[in-house]
């Protein structure tokens, strides 16, 4: 074991100070692996920190909320007695018990809502007590103290704390993955370039006994002592950055060695994956393929014709066909280093989408008033108690469970809008993801914040107006305009039977062959636009609603948002009001939807801050591509310009020849960026649009987003980047030359 | 048939190595067949563009072959995984190239020393063998000079002695002294013939030299891919030793 580690000792230090050597001695050689590699070294170290932050911070968040663990409604004397009681023969589980009274008028006796905090000095011993003893025995007790009164509880945040945790870590692990596969992305990419360029060297190896286990350790070796060089100040770096972010948001910070560590060792697997790949296709080639590449051979694409290249516009046009002959070369330098000034535009887009779910209104009560009558005057009482800003009340009804659907005419649908296809002539399409719901005073004020055209009150003015959102599933489906009609259809019978196990589209499409409907048809008021639609709302009037619905209306919900500057006793306050204020009205449940708590805590995880960050790191990835791959590349062509200007070329000729190089860069990198920063843009805007809400059932919808600046930023930096690490080989090569034609002059002179 | 093979360091069968050009399909090397034994010093001539570099760069292992085997000490490297044939190639075969083909950035000690490091040789390993070839080739004060700082026939003597810095059993040379005057080439041929004498190694040399080839045991003539003896060459030379 001791000659193991020894022997394990003596290799590490004999390969390590090679590596060393190398790297240090050919600094200007791994210049850009160093900034690379401290580049994601400060991603991972940042979100680590910063994410262990936010854990304490949610934490404290969660201590400030709720100071119960469990919350019983509306119990009855008994009930409330079984809970003071506690259970026959055990001794209390339960640190604190906290009781308010509320009198329901309309059955002439009091309920009491009870807020317990367990006994249990951590996570596991409160969730054991919950588990086994409250939940598996005392609620039984509960429950039969007054059987006629259903129990209704909630636990807290305080005792989920674990699950939140969990959520926390899988953020964690999705960024890491994802950061993880950008920065693999990257080093290879780097990686490439290098290996491109040293091909040569490379096959000399291989043709002198080197396999992909001595190429990868070599390789490995070298990333890891710059891994090595850059931890410290990267770290450094992060830890700032990390302090300004929690310090800007006046959250304390704490920085564990180990959280640092730990982003050191992702670094590493990082570095390790990145190196293998090449590695492992390098070895797999044929030496003498690669020792051929000694030129920028291996960069050329054959034109398999000749170019009169040496006519009268010399530099001009050679240089044109240049940027043809090496295309692939241009093409691949092109996508790669323009891809991150795209990801930086994705990563600012992504901030933003943070910024508005955080920024999001949401009712912080929901009022369950489908077991009562509404009246207006619960809508002004509400509107009357301290803390509630808004109040809205809503009746809505799915068109499936209506077997409804609505009608549209072919030529009112939008390009590629994929709707079912009811008969033959085509004349109709028929869209059955719909909400009807009701609109009133309040339901307008809300659209309004929305993009919108028309009239938003017309239904209230008129029962034949309706107001659509303008997509179904957040996508463009139609082509309507204010003041176009639409048909919605109202179930009478079945002719044949319909398949049980469809669902979808092709129920839809069994029920439009099967069904008889009547249509009506409604003129649209209004169209909103960027409403969340996973299915499409359409308001209507209430006795437009009663119509389509055949029913008599009921309204289910009364949505109550709060002050969002409330404190947590205070929203703590308002909830008893609420409850006592329901009791009024025979109860009606109250449920606490946290929503003030929930952005407070959004928002101290500071998610926007955190991808703006990255984004911008992102961006200074660019640069590290272009000037790495160009100085390389016009290293190599320095031979070919060397031999033009022995053939009559000026200099002034080969200055040019980097200017015009430089130039199409410049251009095509302008082009390249705007393209690809719309396009990942627009896909990443159809993913969270589209994908997300399908699959998860989040009713949520952002608006497309291409912030000028950040295109502007994008585009300044791809342009001057490709003009520039074409110029500045040009310098290198001139001072070189000049030194060269010294030496060559004294020579002579002697 | 694996010990008829094993008698003979190099021997292949039926190689055939193709480029394809655009929608043209060249053929660089067309069955050849060839058996070399140990020891042997064997030249292969033929005219610019008729594959015997190709075929040189195949039989060490150094382009992957399209068709037909070859063993070297008896095994078929044409099975080999990559990484087996780039250890089989670090232990037993040495490669001197045309254009030299020494990595700019390292000196020429540096230079003749990567197989060593390739192939995990320990230090001080190959201490004797380095002393002797700088003797033997004449370089022992240009060691620490760039190959920029060397003149042509400098070069390829750093070549030829990282070729045998591992002393391998065969070494392939690829007109070593196509880039040389007529002093240096002769210097380095010599070179070649006197280590391959003192170790017994195996020399294969691709060559355009008539005056160069003459100093072999054996004549191959590539013309079009094919690879066939030089019988003129071979009755000539029995006629010198036997006395005809």
């Amino acid at each position: 074991m001791a000659e193991l580690l020894e022997n394990a000792a003596a290799y590490l230090k004999k390969t390590l100070r090679l590596a060393f050597k190398n790297v240090i001695s050919n600094i200007g050689q791994y210049a850009c692996f160093f900034a690379a590699i401290a580049i994601i070294q400060t991603i991972f170290a940042t979100l680590t920190v910063i994410l262990y932050n936010n854990d304490r911070t949610e934490w404290q968040r969660v201590t400030e909320e709720f100071d119960y663990h469990i919350a019983l409604y509306s119990l009855t004397e008994d009930q409330k007695l079984a809970i003071e009681n506690g259970l026959p023969g055990w001794s209390r589980t339960y640190e604190d018990v906290r009781i308010t009274e509320h009198y329901n008028a309309y059955k002439a006796r009091s309920y009491y809502d009870v807020y317990i905090v367990f006994k249990g000095n951590d996570f596991e011993e409160v969730n054991e007590v919950y588990k086994t003893v409250f939940r598996q025995r005392h609620l039984g007790m509960i429950k039969d103290a007054d059987p006629q009164n259903p129990v209704e509880y909630v636990t807290t945040p305080l005792m989920n704390f674990r699950e939140n945790l969990f959520v926390n870590r899988l953020i964690y692990a999705a960024s890491m993955v994802v950061t993880g596969v950008l920065s693999v992305f990257l080093l290879v990419i780097l990686y490439n370039i290098r290996i491109n360029h040293y091909k040569f060297v490379y096959g000399i190896y291989m043709s002198f006994g080197a396999d992909f286990k001595k190429l990868f350790e070599t390789s490995f070796w070298e990333m890891f002592s710059i891994g090595i060089m850059t931890f410290l100040p990267a770290t450094l770096v992060s830890v700032i950055i990390s302090w300004v972010l929690l310090a800007v948001h006046k959250i304390p910070f704490s920085c564990p060695v180990w959280t640092l560590l730990l982003a050191g060792l992702y670094g590493l697997i990082v570095i390790l994956v990145s190196v293998m790949f090449p590695m492992r296709i390098m070895s797999m080639r044929a030496p003498m393929t690669l020792i051929a590449a000694e030129d920028n051979s291996n960069l050329v694409v054959s034109p398999r014709r000749s170019f009169r290249i040496f006519g009268s516009k010399f530099p001009l046009r050679y240089e044109m066909f240049s940027a043809w002959r090496f295309r692939r070369y241009n093409l691949r330098l092109l996508l790669s280093a323009v891809i991150f000034t795209s990801l930086f535009i994705c990563g600012l887009y992504v901030a933003e989408i943070t910024r508005v779910i955080v920024a999001k209104p949401a009712p912080e009560y929901e009022l369950d008033i489908s077991k009562v009558e509404y009246q207006d005057r619960m809508r002004d009482e509400l509107y009357d108690t301290e803390g509630i800003v808004h109040v809205g009340k809503t009746a809505s009804r799915d068109a499936v469970d209506l077997k409804s659907h609505m009608r549209v005419r072919a030529e009112y649908m939008a390009p590629f809008g994929n709707l079912v296809i009811p008969d033959e002539e085509g004349e109709y399409r028929v869209a059955g993801d719909l909400q009807y719901r009701t609109i009133d005073e309040d339901t307008v004020t809300e659209l309004s914040k929305y993009k919108y055209d028309g009239d938003l009150s017309a239904p209230l003015h008129d029962d034949g107006y309706v107001v659509i959102a303008d997509s179904i599933g957040n996508e463009r489906k139609f082509d309507y305009k204010v003041g176009d009609k639409i048909e919605i259809a109202e179930f009478v019978k079945y002719t044949g039977s319909i398949d049980g196990l469809l669902s979808g589209k092709a129920l839809l499409r069994e029920q439009v062959e099967k069904g008889v409907f009547n249509y009506r048809e409604y003129t649209i008021g209004a169209i909103v636009y960027d409403i969340p639609t996973l299915l499409m709302p359409i308001y209507f009037s209430d006795a437009a609603f009663e119509d389509v619905t055949g029913n008599e209306l009921r309204f289910d919900t009364i949505n109550v948002y709060a002050d969002p500057t409330l404190s947590p006793k205070e929203t703590a306050e308002l909830e008893e009001t609420l409850r006592g204020w329901g009791m009024l009205y025979g109860g009606i449940p109250v449920k606490n939807t946290h929503s003030i708590y929930l952005a407070r805590v959004n928002e101290d995880k500071q998610y926007d801050e955190i991808f703006t960050f990255v984004a911008l790191l992102l961006l200074f990835i660019s640069p590290l591509i272009w000037f790495f791959s160009q100085m390389l590349y016009y290293y190599k062509r320095e031979g070919e310009f060397t031999i033009l200007q022995s053939v009559g070329a000026l200099e002034s000729d080969i200055k040019r020849l980097y200017i015009f190089g430089g130039i199409f860069m410049g251009v095509l990198s302008f082009i390249f960026c705007i393209l690809l920063g719309y396009s990942l843009s627009f896909l990443l805007y159809k993913f969270v649009n589209v994908f997300v809400p399908h699959f998860s059932g989040l009713d949520l919808r952002f608006s497309f987003y291409m912030p000028w600046y950040a295109i502007l930023v994008s585009v300044i930096m791809s342009v001057s980047c490709g003009f520039l690490s074409a110029f500045l080989p040009y310098r290198s090569f001139m001072r070189r030359r000049s030194k060269t034609l010294f030496v060559e002059y004294a020579e002579v002179s002697e | 048939m694996a010990d008829a093979k094993s008698q003979y360091i190099l021997h292949t069968e039926s190689v055939i190595k193709q480029y394809k050009q655009y929608d043209e399909v060249v053929t660089a090397v067309d069955r050849a067949d060839i058996k070399i034994e140990e020891g042997e010093f064997v030249a292969i001539i033929g005219p610019s563009g008729s594959g015997k570099s190709t075929f040189l760069s195949c039989c060490a292992g150094l382009e992957r072959v399209d068709a037909g085997h070859i063993y070297v000490r008896g095994q078929d490297i044409t099975k080999m995984s990559f990484d087996e044939l780039s250890r089989f190639r670090g232990q037993n075969m040495g490669f001197v190239f045309q254009r030299h083909n020494l990595i700019p950035q390292f000196t020429a000690l540096e230079n003749i020393l990567i197989p060593t490091l390739m192939c995990n040789r320990k230090d001080g390993s190959y201490d004797e063998t380095l002393r002797r070839l700088v003797n033997t080739l004449n370089i022992k004060d240009r060691l620490h000079h760039l190959p920029s700082e060397l003149s042509g026939g400098q070069q390829q003597r750093v070549a030829i002695a990282r070729a045998l810095i591992n002393m391998p059993q065969i070494l392939f040379a690829d007109e070593p002294t196509g880039n040389l005057d007529r002093a240096n080439a002769d210097e380095v041929l010599d070179l070649l013939i006197k280590t391959r004498e003192e170790i017994g190694q195996t020399l294969v040399m691709v060559t355009h030299d008539m005056n160069i080839a003459s100093r072999a045991d054996r004549i191959f003539r590539m013309d079009n891919g094919i690879l066939t003896l030089d019988r003129d060459y071979l009755d000539g030379k029995r006629k010198t030793i036997t006395g005809y």
